[in-house]
């Protein structure tokens, strides 16, 4: 469904170059939920804003579905659906209106962007809400529009960029059910998070990224067997104090994740 | 705490098979892929409408909030009645206080005040004699300025000790006489007490002194006669006012009234502007908003247009409000020109209005584009709006005309053509050249925001990103986009209008140099400019000038052609040229003739027909026309083009031609017609050399046809046996055209290598 091929991505600070991403690559199929993990600026946002088209790479592309990005960016946002935590709603509309918006902006025939709202609205649970204004709502009440909007057009794969941050008990399990529901749709879903505990219990695989460079890939078993760590904490440290060591010279590594 | 079940609904939301329709994989230009199924989007045929959805979820969106409605709307409908109020109470207080100009004059004494009287009152007399207003010399004073009341005061106290001057510095007089010596007869020698700082006082001690001096005068004029009985005055002299209805330099109310219109209608971009860019992006919904499969123009487009409706919304507001204002204060004839307010001044007002609102819309576009925040973008936009301010200001300045450099100037172009529709004045040649500038400035703006906005510099502050817009197109492309099209018009219409009258302010009465320097500005603008912009924006040149070869049978419809339509566009003149301009023309004309009598033709053919037509053709018909199928369809593009090849021959010299209008418009969508048919500029090239050829030769031997009975200026339409020869010359090239060449494809934007 995606495959990742040797994205790279370079940003100009103050005269200075910084690596955001080196040389990416990495594959997810349909059905499968791939993490991509690492601390803030490791380059995990940034990935996926140039699997989206919505940056471009330094060098590199990305194929999803067939379609490489920098040939048919449209084609390739027309089949992804984006969950961002910085995501924000539109304050004077109501979430029926959003949502319908969304779905014509995605080409999606008007009689059946009906049809998905109510199903939605069913699944996400926000019927109740739906004709309130936007700017009434909670942070749970907007989450939902949130990730409903990003299904309004029924894309075969997610990206879905710390769609926890910021999230309470409650918030955090409805993202781990959306995750699980998608998974079960077999759409493919690459999640980005710096939140550990959680990869491990809805990732797959997952990739561990730091400062830009995928350092270890699989399976949580794989990777426990690769890294000698039990837990994904561990390997983390573990991560941080060799490239201390290794490349205590070499600068680089911040992102501009917002 | 009460947890809902994040999914409760029923589990499976998966379209069912029936309604989803897959995407034709060919439709998607990527044969290779195989559809997945069970997602939901298709290309629905007809999506060009969305834009305009779009615009009503943000003008939705807008006019929701309340703060909007007040501001933009609201305001002028409480502002202008208010000022209305103010500045009429302030007419009033100033008429009333002209109708009474009063001067007081006090005295000491009862003898001061007789023997000054005396004087005064003959002087005045003396004066109205000298000005041959004998009649009026004993009535009321009517209280103006030149004809003040008088009031004359006395002491209360008779002492002969009372300080005159202290009547005049505490203002209860504006003049002290007094008597130096007392006597009932003369010579006497008064003292007048004035304050030197009060312009009041001033003017009553001049009228004083005029009247004493006309007694003065008339005592010296009698003496003498009395001497000489034949003398005379060395100087006699009458004042004259002139009254004039125009108010010349005056600053008055309704030169303000363009500015104030275009101030408002700027106040109506602002918010709505920076809300749906900078502060979209703030809010967090730009991102999800790019990552939709819509191009970033059309996102913008529409918001273009909710920005543009929410102006205009403002300005109706504001012409509304105003003209009703004066006119239920009766104002309307001090506000606007000497015929009041019309329907017709209002519509176009609100179509210049539309026009302004349109090109400060896209210029705000760019800045809110650019910025990050709300607040970034009102930071860019405050050094702008005071920017505008200044033209806008310099325009209210009397002997301000619209002339060549203003009418292609933004801002005051509008702000001039504002003011002349007020005075009712505006009909010169530049209202077309500052409407058509705006026009093509707007959709310069336009494109520039469309590059800007939703760039990864602007979504996450990527810096590096903004020398890409620069950059030059990595791909090569087969012709040039809409925006890059409009974008070298923009350039070429005002460098037209301005450098086209430099061959003859420089070179004066030197014919040869005229000629020679309108050649080398038609290559220089229309073949070498657009050519260089095309090479600098990536276009190829072969396909984006159709700079390629064509058949025999191509170029000979396109020769036909160019020796057998000249009867009907001439005709078509002869249709569009009114009566009372017929004579002008033909004037101008025989000028022209007579001028270029002197140079020997094959000159005359190079530099008036060969040059023209060749780098016209590569310009409107190879570059234009080439790109505006791009974006439209090909009758429409064909259209089009030929009417901006109409548009640019009407303006000559300073002044319009609209009877060139339609025959160069006809001429110029055949031209596209023959363009699109044989796929190539250069058949078009060699119709129009012919075309133009055959026209100066026509000119250079009237005699010679004279004596065939054929006079261009005796004769008013052509013979119809020329008219139907040259008809069936033109259908048989038609024909050689449609079976002769094959249906062209569309145009290709991009050419597949890398």
């Amino acid at each position: 469904m995606i495959t990742v091929d040797k994205l790279t991505r370079y940003f100009n600070s103050g005269g200075k170059t910084i690596v955001a991403v080196d040389n990416l690559s990495f594959e997810v199929k349909a059905g499968e939920v791939y993490g991509l993990l690492g601390p803030n600026g490791a380059g995990k946002t940034t990935t996926l804003r140039m699997i989206l088209g919505l940056l471009q790479p330094t060098s590199g592309d990305a194929d999803v579905d067939g379609f490489h990005v920098s040939q048919f960016p449209d084609e390739v946002k027309r089949r992804i659906g984006l969950v961002s935590a910085s995501a924000g709603l539109y304050q004077w509309l109501t979430p029926r209106e959003m949502l319908l918006f969304f779905a014509d902006l995605y080409n999606v025939d008007p009689a059946f962007a009906r049809e998905r709202l109510e199903s939605l609205a069913d699944l996400l649970d926000f019927r109740r809400f739906i004709d309130q204004r936007c700017s009434t709502l909670s942070t749970g009440q907007k989450q939902r529009v949130t990730l409903a909007r990003a299904l309004m057009h029924d894309p075969p794969i997610m990206l879905l960029d710390e769609p926890t941050r910021g999230l309470d008990v409650v918030g955090t399990h409805v993202i781990f059910e959306y995750i699980g529901h998608l998974r079960s749709l077999g759409k493919a879903v690459v999640v980005s998070t710096h939140r550990l505990d959680e990869a491990s219990q809805i990732c797959d695989r997952m990739g561990l990224l730091h400062r830009g460079t995928l350092r270890h890939e699989g399976t949580f078993a794989e990777l426990q067997q690769a890294t000698g760590c039990s837990t994904l904490f561990e390997m983390f440290l573990q991560l941080m104090q060799q490239s201390h060591k290794i490349a205590g010279s070499l600068t680089g590594g911040e992102s501009n994740e917002n | 705490m009460k947890t809902n079940p994040p999914f409760n609904g029923p589990d499976d939301f998966s379209t069912t098979p029936s309604s989803v329709r897959n995407i034709d994989a060919t439709s998607v230009g990527h044969p290779s892929v195989t559809c997945h199924v069970g997602y939901a989007n298709q290309l629905r045929p007809f999506s060009s409408l969305r834009w305009w959805r779009m615009a009503q979820k943000e003008l939705r969106e807008i006019l929701r909030d309340r703060r909007t409605i007040i501001t933009l709307i609201g305001m002028p409908l409480l502002i202008y009645p208010l000022l209305g109020v103010t500045f009429r109470t302030l007419l009033v207080t100033q008429a009333t206080s002209k109708t009474k100009t009063e001067y007081r004059v006090a005295f000491v004494n009862q003898r001061d005040s007789r023997v000054f009287r005396r004087l005064f009152h003959e002087g005045g007399v003396l004066q109205a004699k000298r000005s041959g207003k004998q009649q009026l010399a004993n009535r009321e004073p009517s209280g103006t300025p030149e004809d003040p009341i008088w009031q004359f005061m006395m002491s209360n106290d008779q002492e002969s000790t009372v300080d005159i001057g202290s009547f005049v510095a505490d203002q209860t007089a504006e003049i002290g006489v007094r008597l130096k010596e007392g006597k009932d007869e003369g010579p006497w020698d008064f003292e007048l007490s004035y304050r030197s700082s009060s312009p009041y006082s001033l003017d009553a001690r001049r009228m004083v002194e005029d009247r004493l001096r006309a007694v003065n005068d008339f005592v010296i004029l009698t003496h003498l006669r009395d001497l000489d009985p034949t003398f005379q005055m060395p100087i006699n002299y009458t004042p004259k006012p002139i009254h004039t209805v125009d108010s010349g330099p005056q600053f008055t109310m309704a030169s303000l009234i363009p500015l104030i219109l275009i101030l408002m209608t700027v106040t109506g971009t602002v918010y709505p502007a920076i809300d749906l860019t900078a502060g979209e992006r703030e809010r967090g919904t730009l991102e999800a908003l790019i990552s939709a499969p819509v191009p970033r123009h059309e996102l913008l487009f529409a918001k273009y247009i909710a920005v543009l409706a929410v102006a205009l919304l403002t300005a109706l507001a504001n012409l509304f409000s105003m003209v009703l204002t004066a006119y239920s204060l009766g104002l309307e004839h001090l506000m606007f020109a000497p015929g009041g307010i019309s329907l017709r001044m209002i519509g176009l007002i609100f179509g210049l209005l539309i026009v302004f609102a349109g090109f400060f819309a896209a210029v705000i576009l760019i800045l809110t584009s650019f910025a990050r925040s709300f607040k970034e973008a009102q930071a860019y936009l405050i050094p702008v709006m005071l920017v505008s301010l200044a033209p806008g200001v310099l325009c209210l300045l009397p002997g301000i005309e619209m002339t060549g450099w203003m009418s292609v100037t933004p801002l005051v172009n509008i702000v001039i053509l504002a003011r002349d529709i007020f005075d009712g004045r505006a009909q010169s040649a530049w209202v077309l050249a500052a409407l058509l500038s705006t026009v093509l400035y707007s959709g310069v703006a336009l494109s520039i925001a469309a590059r800007i906005f939703g760039t990864d510099a602007v979504l996450y502050g990527s810096e590096g990103s903004w020398s890409d817009l620069f950059r030059r197109p990595a791909t090569r492309r087969r012709a040039a986009s809409l925006s890059q099209s409009m974008f070298c018009l923009a350039l070429l219409f005002p460098a037209f209008l301005i450098l086209s009258g430099l061959p003859g302010r420089l070179l004066g009465q030197w014919v040869e140099g005229r000629m020679i320097g309108n050649a080398v500005l038609t290559i220089l603008l229309f073949a070498i400019g657009p050519l260089l912009f095309a090479r600098w924006s990536g276009v190829e040149w072969g396909e984006g000038f159709r700079l390629r070869g064509s058949t025999v049978v191509s170029f000979t419809a396109a020769a036909l052609l160019g020796l057998s339509l000249w009867p009907f566009a001439y005709e078509l003149e002869l249709q569009a040229i009114a009566p009372d301009r017929l004579e002008i023309m033909k004037d101008l004309f025989e000028q022209i003739k007579t001028t270029l009598d002197a140079i020997p033709l094959p000159a005359k053919l190079v530099t008036l027909a060969l040059i023209p037509a060749v780098c016209e053709e590569l310009f409107f018909r190879g570059y234009l026309l080439t790109s505006l199928r791009t974006g439209m369809s090909t009758p429409l593009a064909i259209v089009l083009s030929g009417c901006l090849f109409g548009l640019f021959h009407v303006i000559v010299m300073e002044s319009l031609f609209f009877e060139r209008f339609v025959p160069t418009c006809f001429l110029g969508i055949i031209l596209g017609w023959v363009c699109y048919r044989t796929g190539s500029v250069l058949p078009g090239m060699l119709l129009h050399t012919l075309h133009n050829g055959l026209l100066l030769s026509v000119s250079s031997f009237t005699n010679e046809l004279a004596t065939l009975g054929v006079g261009t200026e005796s004769q008013e339409h052509l013979p119809t046996l020329w008219i139907l020869a040259a008809g069936t010359t033109v259908a048989i090239a038609f024909l050689m055209l449609i079976l002769g060449t094959q249906r062209p494809v569309s145009v290709p934007i991009v050419s597949a290598t890398r």
